[in-house]
This record gives C-alpha cells, structure tokens and sequence, in this order.
C-alpha cells in the first residue's frame, strides 16, 4: 500500500451522533485484499432510531435549511 | 462556506478514501469528487427556483399546487460510485426540503462516512442526514421496509431492487429504481470513428467496467467492423490493470465474488464458441491478492448469448455486426435493460431516427456520457428502473404536489 488516508469514523450517523455498532464489518482494499478499515454493521434497531431521528428534524426546527444568504 | 466548497477543500482526502476503497483509479476518483461538490453547487443553486403553479379552472376558483417534500427519505446506494451517486441522491433530497437515511454499501463507504463528517463538522443539524452502514440484507432491508419513510431511492442490482421495491410497497412509498444496464454503443460506418473509438474505450474500462451506464455492447457496421475492430483491439491491448493507487487505465473489481462470477460467465462463453480478439495486460507490480480481471474484446458471439443480455459489470465488451440502420436497431433495443445508447454517425436524419426508436433513458449522438452529466435526467426504462434521478428532474422527484383549490365566489 503506497498510501493510506486518514479514516473517517468507522461508526453509523443517527441522528447528529456517531453510534458505535455491537458488531463491525471489515473493509478490505480490492487492489491488494488488506484491512483498511472497519464500519459500522447496523441493524433494525439502529436504523429505527436513525429513521425516527429524521422524523424529528423534519418536523421540527430544521424543515428549511437554506437560509437567504446561501441561495444562489 | 457552501458544502461544495468543503468538498473541495476536502478533495484530496476524499479521493484518496474513494480509491483505496474502491480500487477506482485516483484520476477518476479526483473527478468523482469534482462530480460530487458540482451536484451541491448545483442543487443548492436550484433549492428556491423549485415552484408550483397556478392553473386555470371554474370563475369563482382560484388553483394552485406546492412542491411539497416527501420528509423521510430512504436512500440505497451502491459501491461503485459512493462520492458520486451520495451527492447525487443526498444533494437533491435535501435541496428539496427532505431529510436522509442513507445506507451504504457495505462493500465500499469510508468517502460517504466522510462526507458525512464533514456535513456535521459544518453545522448541518441533527437527524437532517443519518448514515447506517451495513449489509444489505441487515440495514437495508429493515430501511426499504420501515413503516415511516416517506421515500425510497435505489441504486443497485435489479434482483435487489425488486426486493427494496416489494419492501416498500407495503407501505406504499414511492421509489426511484436505478438498475443499471446493457448500453449499446452504434458505429456506423460515416462516424468519426477516432472520436468514437476513445469513447468506447473509456465507456467500458472506466471504474473496471463497474458502471451501471457502461457502453457494455459495440454494434459496428459490417462495412467498416475489420478496421474498426483491429484498431479497438489494438487499443484493448495496450490496456494495463493495477491498484487504484497507481492510477492504471483499469482497476480491480470490488470483491472476490464479482471477480469469480465474471469470470465462470467468460468461462462459458468460451466454451459456447466466444473468442477474446484481445485482451488488457495485469500490471508486473499488480497485488496477486487484488480481484484483477483484465480488459477484454469479445467476438464471435452467438445470437442471445448471456454476455449480450446480462449486465457483467467488468471491463468486458461484447461486439455484434450490423448491415444496416433498421437492423441496428433491433440489436440495440434486444436486451431487457434500456439506460443509455451511444450513437456514431454524421447522419442527422439517422440520428433522430435512432434517438427516438432506442429503448433507454439516455442518448448520446457522437459522444458518450457514462456517468457524468450532473444537470442531465438520468434513469432506465424496463429492468434499468424507473424514475429519474440528476438534474432539474431529479429534485422534482424528490417532492410530491399538493393542489389547492380556492373558492373565492
């Protein structure tokens, strides 16, 4: 491996917070096989959560996002 | 700061994920990153000229109708494309006013993961996009049968996407189906076939062939097949395969068992009489432990035979011969697939004629798009899938209509 970039977090987004999974899924480099990384391996429950925690900002505060200034 | 240009300002590191991740070349990696700040720049300049109408109706009423968000979006998406297709699906959902549940491909999704970093680290607010790793049969089939999504948005396998569809039909939600394709690049013989030649080339190796709008199938005229093919193999030929990371024409594929299922389907076309006129060379350096399958030209092939019908999603090109436009037309439109259509010819009249009578939900005359083409509506007909996705329609597809109807007497 010539290079290896810094890693992003290897746990699930929900809901504004990065979940850490009971369980983890290898990530392996298709050109040469070895360990990259590891993510998260999420199931129903996680993504119940992350479905209702979507509920909760549609509903709420954050329906509109795009503020005057940013329009382009 | 837009996102795009922290996207930007990420660039490297964000290509550098997608490449290890994948095997894609860094170039292309570069330019998928490139594709995925233009589709927030794109979308985020969109967001406030989405509107209704108004439309005519009885005196005493006045109508309208709202472009509404969906709220929940469901979004599935594949290995082959991660930086890309998450600006594509993630930019439009949220342009529209929706918020996201994105679950990754578990194969390939450290740029996502970043992207979505980054989207946190600069103030998107909470639950507006969730990211849930995970198998398929896990994660995303719990996501496509969830009772409160609002939306689902596929991109993968047709097998699979009937099961996400299934899923989701018993909650009746609405889905966008992208399911690749069998795309048929058409040469005649008054193209100019330099031009064309280069873009069948990099139609097919581009990401290892692992494009779901890879010019898959050449149809060349009769007239012209003997030159044109010893000029496309000499081209196959000179191809070289390596890491991502050494930047090569071809990558890997993403994981041992598309390499092995590619490789038992090339196994039986040989044994059915299917010749390779050439084939790429594996680099010296290249890992024995990468899933390599070199570049091939494939002819000599029987009328109806799987590596003309089935989508292989590898750097393989299936050759055909036609004698003239009407029987050019009948291979193009003999799969069960319709994505895209590449047509060469200086023929404006054959042009149109084969535009409208292709079967596919893009065309390209003397050019070929591949995956690029952010402000372009892109989407299949048939076992390609159904609705659109990019550009304009793209983030329509992303809201439904409310009508309101005013009697003001």
């Amino acid at each position: 491996m010539q290079f290896l970039p810094q890693m992003p977090p290897s746990r699930a987004l929900i809901g504004g917070d990065w979940v850490v999974t009971q369980a983890t899924l290898d990530v392996e480099s298709p050109s040469n096989g070895r360990l990259i990384s590891r993510i998260a391996r999420c199931q129903a429950s996680e993504v119940d959560g992350a479905v209702r925690a979507v509920a909760d900002a549609f509903s709420g505060r954050v329906a509109h996002v795009l503020r005057r200034d940013h329009r382009g | 700061m837009s996102f795009a240009a922290i996207i930007e300002a990420d660039h490297e590191r964000l290509a550098a994920l997608e490449c290890v991740d994948t095997g894609k070349s860094v170039t292309q990696a570069r330019g998928d990153v490139g594709a995925c700040a233009r589709y927030f720049r794109f979308y985020g300049g969109a967001a406030d000229k989405l509107h209704g109408e108004t439309i005519p109706f009885e005196n005493d009423f006045a109508v309208m109708t709202w472009r509404e968000p969906y709220g929940v979006c469901a979004q599935i998406i594949p290995w082959n494309y991660p930086t890309q297709i998450f600006g594509r699906c993630v930019a439009a959902a949220l342009a529209a006013g929706n918020s996201v549940v994105l679950k990754p491909a578990e194969e390939a999704c450290l740029s996502v993961l970043r992207l979505a970093e980054l989207a946190v680290e600069n103030g998107l607010p909470a639950g507006v996009l969730n990211v849930v790793p995970g198998l398929g049969l896990e994660a995303g089939a719990a996501l496509a049968a969830h009772p409160d999504i609002e939306h689902l948005s596929f991109t993968g396998s047709p097998e699979t996407g009937t099961l996400a569809a299934q899923a989701a039909a018993v909650h009746h939600v609405p889905v966008t189906m992208e399911l690749g394709g069998k795309s048929p690049q058409i040469v005649f013989a008054d193209a100019d076939l330099e031009v064309a030649l280069e873009a069948i080339v990099r139609g097919i190796i581009q990401n290892a062939g692992q494009t779901c709008s890879a010019g898959s199938r050449l149809l060349v005229q009769r007239e012209i097949a003997e030159v044109f093919l010893s000029r496309l193999a000499e081209r196959f030929s000179a191809l070289s395969c390596d890491a991502g990371e050494a930047d090569a024409d071809c990558g890997p594929l993403i994981n041992a068992r598309q390499k092995s299922q590619l490789e038992a389907c090339l196994e039986r076309a040989r044994a059915d009489g299917v010749r390779a006129l050439a084939c790429g060379r594996l680099a010296k350096g290249a890992s024995k432990e990468g899933h390599f399958v070199v570049p091939q030209l494939l002819v000599e092939i029987p009328e109806g035979h799987e590596v003309l019908r089935e989508e292989l999603f590898g750097p393989v090109l299936a050759v055909q011969h036609f004698e003239d436009e009407a029987e050019a037309m009948v291979l193009a439109n003999c799969t069960d697939f319709g994505l895209c259509a590449g047509i060469w010819t200086r023929d404006g009249g054959r042009q149109l004629r084969l535009a409208k009578g292709v079967r596919s939900g893009q065309v390209f005359i003397n050019n070929y798009g591949a995956a690029g083409g952010i402000e372009l509506p892109f989407g299949g007909v048939g076992r390609s899938g159904h609705g659109r996705e990019k550009g304009f329609e793209g983030l329509k597809s992303y809201t439904r209509i409310k009508t309101v109807a005013i009697r003001h007497g």
